[in-house]
């Protein structure tokens, strides 16, 4: 399978510049793992399968895809060119074990009421109201 | 007078089926059943199963609406990410190995 190039928006390339930089600065292992899980996003993650179903953000972030590791949330989206996409920002935000989670109890929550069809498939017209 | 509707009336993906034709079906014919069958006792709904490959697709589109969340309620990241996109709408983007060689000339200096 062909890999993505990945590109990065030179705002996004600053915070990518200074993790590293930290993490080549100080003797906190902290950086030194956020530069780690940021590497294996960009080498390991994303130039492979990086338009997966539940990886796209919705609202007025439609377009634009993420993936996280612990804290640090990559967000990318298409590039014009061919097999390409630009990581427009790194942010070290909300823990995702958090939410992954809430997720958990939720699906089960939506298990038990049959409530799938809203997440899972488009809805279905007027069948429900027939 | 309440009226009850059957699940595969109101949503055509969602089957019914009886404990009893569940307890007869081996794995192949699990596999083959392309909707959510709920499990009927009597009539009365019981459990519901999914096929695994939607209920993780249903956790990856929850956690996308969680991290969509998260970001719409910091400003910076929101701000981040807009001119993150007007930057790379312009076409002003770097490659990665290009970044990444950069880093490693401003460490030689540093050095």
């Amino acid at each position: 399978m062909d890999k993505y190039s990945v590109e990065l928006a030179p705002s996004a390339a600053e915070i990518y510049e200074n993790i590293c930089r930290l993490a080549a600065d100080t003797t906190d292992s902290g950086y030194s793992r956020l530069q780690e899980s940021v590497d294996d996003v960009f080498d390991n993650v994303i130039p492979f399968r990086p338009f997966e179903i539940g990886t796209e953000l919705g609202g007025s972030l439609g377009g634009l895809y993420y993936v996280s590791r612990e804290t640090i949330h990559v967000f990318y989206e298409k590039s014009s060119k061919p097999r390409t996409l630009v990581v427009i920002f790194i942010w070290d935000g909300p823990n995702s074990e958090a939410h992954e989670q809430q997720a958990d109890a939720i699906c089960t929550q939506m298990l038990l009421s049959a409530r799938l069809q809203p997440v899972t498939r488009p809805r279905v017209g007027s069948a429900a109201t027939n | 007078m309440s009226i009850s509707i059957p699940n595969s009336y109101v949503n055509p993906h969602v089957r019914t089926l009886g404990i009893s034709k569940l307890r007869a079906m081996n794995a192949s014919q699990l596999r083959e059943i392309d909707k959510t069958l709920v499990i009927q006792e009597n009539d009365q709904p019981l459990a519901v199963l999914v096929r695994y490959e939607e209920y993780i697709a249903m956790q990856k589109q929850l956690l996308a609406l969680f991290e969509t969340r998260a970001v719409l309620s910091d400003n910076a990241a929101v701000e981040g990410i807009r001119s993150g996109r007007a930057e790379a709408r312009s076409g002003n983007t770097r490659t990665l190995s290009d970044v990444r060689e950069n880093i490693k000339k401003k460490n030689k200096e540093m050095a």
